[in-house]
């Protein structure tokens, strides 16, 4: 056995387990469903309408591509409501807040490797119930369409993985800001906030004016959304597609890293009250 | 790695919490809002024992006097702020991840079970958690499920157990990879008398078996009754009393009582025999039975008893234990132990 397989083998438990409690609740994942189908619908009727007045939109996107990037995005959204929300709140919050922190704690496990490999598999169990389902219903209907090329279709998943990587990054972060806050909503709306805008989630960085346009770049955010959609529609080719995914790796990992650092400044300052 | 210190020792533990103190006067809510004030809490005040393997010991005192904020910091979820901690002779914050592979701990009012999922898929997580083979995991399981009857739960989900299955099943999660030292908070709490039997007999068989270190806190003295030979009491993050159960009743014994069954005629012969022997003693007559209390020492209780019995119409005799509560009252109420901790 490696010793990579052999280190990581503990936190398969953990895997396993949240795809379990994901396939346990269907009915949050029908909702999910619903909106994240209803919200992808709005967003293309709006931008349909802002296509068709504005030059430079027109510029930017064709708009059967526009209306690809607007569902891709949503498809992509690793910060939807529902099941992921949920997840990330209760557990990685609620956890400190309320002190059930303490029983991850007692478990051989290190924190933030084990909460990377949850994150996984509500990711994958919210890909196969909401993001794929949501993506066929669009793709049947003849609204969207399918990434531009094999090779384009190809590095989506591996941008799509690196986004995960990245948004765990995020979530581990400022999950750990509670310890010092004690308030969990509010740095869930300004993250939600920060990342729907700067990612790209609900209007592409290329429409954004040129000063937000650079804030976006230094920030981790369009490594979620804003870079696999790019990958999807094609657009990033070559050398550009590679910068691009490895301008993503180096996020997570700085973010991995940066989330070590907190940790061990958070660890001490962890208070852990009732029974 | 184990020292001769044992399972586990502490020394010179201090905790303070720092918690936000709402300013007074009739805008203090206000005032709060713009500049918080916070006081210090201190939790823990100097706290030392040492626990050896194989031993059950209590951890007691009232409400907030520091008991879970010390067991905290000795299973390496907290931090002290002072003071040192060893775990079989590790430090269980520097050395968490190996720590946690040795110790077992239950929160009796909070779950470690996978809420949503049936109870066997918790012990699965556990089994790849702790990398326990397949074959012992499986003779483990039939083993806990055999003495905590766990097997018509198996297959149901967490949430919808009762508050008793769902401690049997925590009780089973604490103990599935054989820690050596286990920490255990309100085991028994909010269970009914059967339950609480069938958990304490399994904890004393697990320490006898397995020779394991046990941290004992709860609020049912029964638990320390039967099963702690050593109790170390706490109060204000001060430890007050570290020893045996059995000198802490003595010291503090408030009304060990002899009780016996005697009939109407010779009760007054009774009462005399005592007084003269005993002037402390009280007597009191409840029908047929009598009861003499007040006395302090065991040594007491037995020679009442003994005279009793040469007296060929008593029957029934029993000596009547002072209730661990009540020494505990009674340490608190005199403000500490005047020997020093053992």
């Amino acid at each position: 056995m490696s010793p990579l397989r052999d280190a990581l083998l503990p936190y398969w438990g953990a895997v396993i387990s949240y795809l379990k409690v994901g396939l346990a609740m269907r009915f949050n994942f029908f909702m999910s469903l619903l909106v994240t189908l209803v919200t992808s619908w709005v967003l293309v009727s709006v931008w349909r309408v802002i296509h068709g007045g504005s030059a430079t939109v027109q510029g930017a996107f064709g708009e059967e591509e526009l209306v690809t990037y607007v569902i891709v995005a949503q498809v992509v959204n690793l910060a939807r409501m529902g099941w992921i929300n949920r997840n990330i709140v209760y557990r990685s919050f609620d956890y400190v807040r309320e002190g059930r922190i303490a029983l991850d704690l007692v478990r051989p496990l290190d924190l933030q490797i084990m909460r990377y490999m949850e994150w996984a598999a509500v990711f994958m169990v919210d890909a196969f119930l909401v993001a794929v389902p949501v993506w066929l219903i669009w793709f049947v209907s003849g609204t969207l369409a399918p990434p531009a090329s094999p090779v384009a279709g190809l590095f989506f998943f591996v941008s799509v993985a690196l986004a995960w990587f990245v948004m765990s990054g995020i979530h581990f972060l400022v999950s750990l800001l509670v310890v010092w806050t004690y308030d969990q909503l509010g740095l869930m709306m300004v993250r939600t906030a920060i990342q729907e805008f700067f990612g790209g989630t609900l209007i592409p960085l290329a429409l954004l004016p040129g000063p937000l346009v650079a804030i976006a770049a230094v920030m981790p955010f369009q490594a979620i959304v804003y870079t696999p959609v790019l990958v999807y529609l094609g657009r990033l080719q070559g050398l550009e597609l590679l910068f691009a995914l490895g301008l993503q790796a180096v996020w997570g990992v700085a973010l991995l890293l940066a989330g070590r650092w907190l940790w061990g400044r958070a660890a001490p300052k962890l208070e852990v009250l009732g029974g | 790695m184990e020292s001769a210190s044992g399972a586990i020792s502490v020394r010179n533990l201090v905790k303070t919490y720092r918690v936000e103190q709402r300013r007074a006067g009739r805008f203090g809510w206000l005032r709060s809002f713009v500049s918080p004030r916070y006081r210090c809490i201190r939790a823990l005040d100097g706290i030392s024992f040492a626990i050896p393997r194989g031993e059950v010991v209590g951890l007691l005192g009232p409400n907030g006097a520091g008991k879970s904020t010390t067991v905290k910091i000795v299973a390496g979820i907290m931090y002290a702020d002072a003071g040192e901690v060893q775990v079989l002779g590790r430090d269980p914050h520097r050395q968490r991840i190996q720590n946690a592979r040795e110790i077992g701990v239950l929160f009796g009012q909070r779950s470690q079970l996978i809420y949503d999922l049936p109870v066997i898929d918790s012990f699965h997580y556990l089994r790849a958690v702790y990398r326990i083979p397949q074959p012992d995991f499986q003779r483990r399981m039939d083993e806990l499920a055999g003495v905590l009857s766990l097997e018509p739960l198996l297959g149901q989900p967490v949430r919808t157990l009762s508050q008793g299955q769902r401690t049997r099943c925590d009780v089973a999660a604490t103990f599935l990879h054989r820690p050596k030292v286990v920490f255990l908070d309100e085991p028994t709490i909010g269970l009914d008398v059967e339950a609480k039997q069938s958990i304490r007999r399994f904890i004393a068989s697990m320490r006898d078996e397995h020779g394991i270190a046990v941290v004992l806190t709860t609020h049912d003295l029964a638990d320390i009754e039967e099963l702690c030979e050593r109790v170390i009491l706490i109060n204000t993050g001060q430890v007050v009393y570290d020893g045996s159960l059995r000198r802490l009743s003595d010291r503090y014994a408030a009304s060990k009582a002899v009780q016996v069954d005697a009939p109407a005629a010779s009760q007054e012969q009774i009462r005399r025999m005592v007084q003269t022997q005993w002037p402390d003693a009280t007597v009191e007559h409840f029908g047929s039975m009598v009861r003499i209390s007040g006395l302090a020492d065991a040594g007491g209780a037995t020679d009442v008893a003994r005279a009793l019995l040469q007296m060929s119409e008593v029957s029934n005799l029993t000596i009547t234990e002072p209730r661990v509560e009540e020494v505990i009252r009674n340490v608190f109420r005199e403000g500490g132990v005047d020997e020093p901790p053992a």
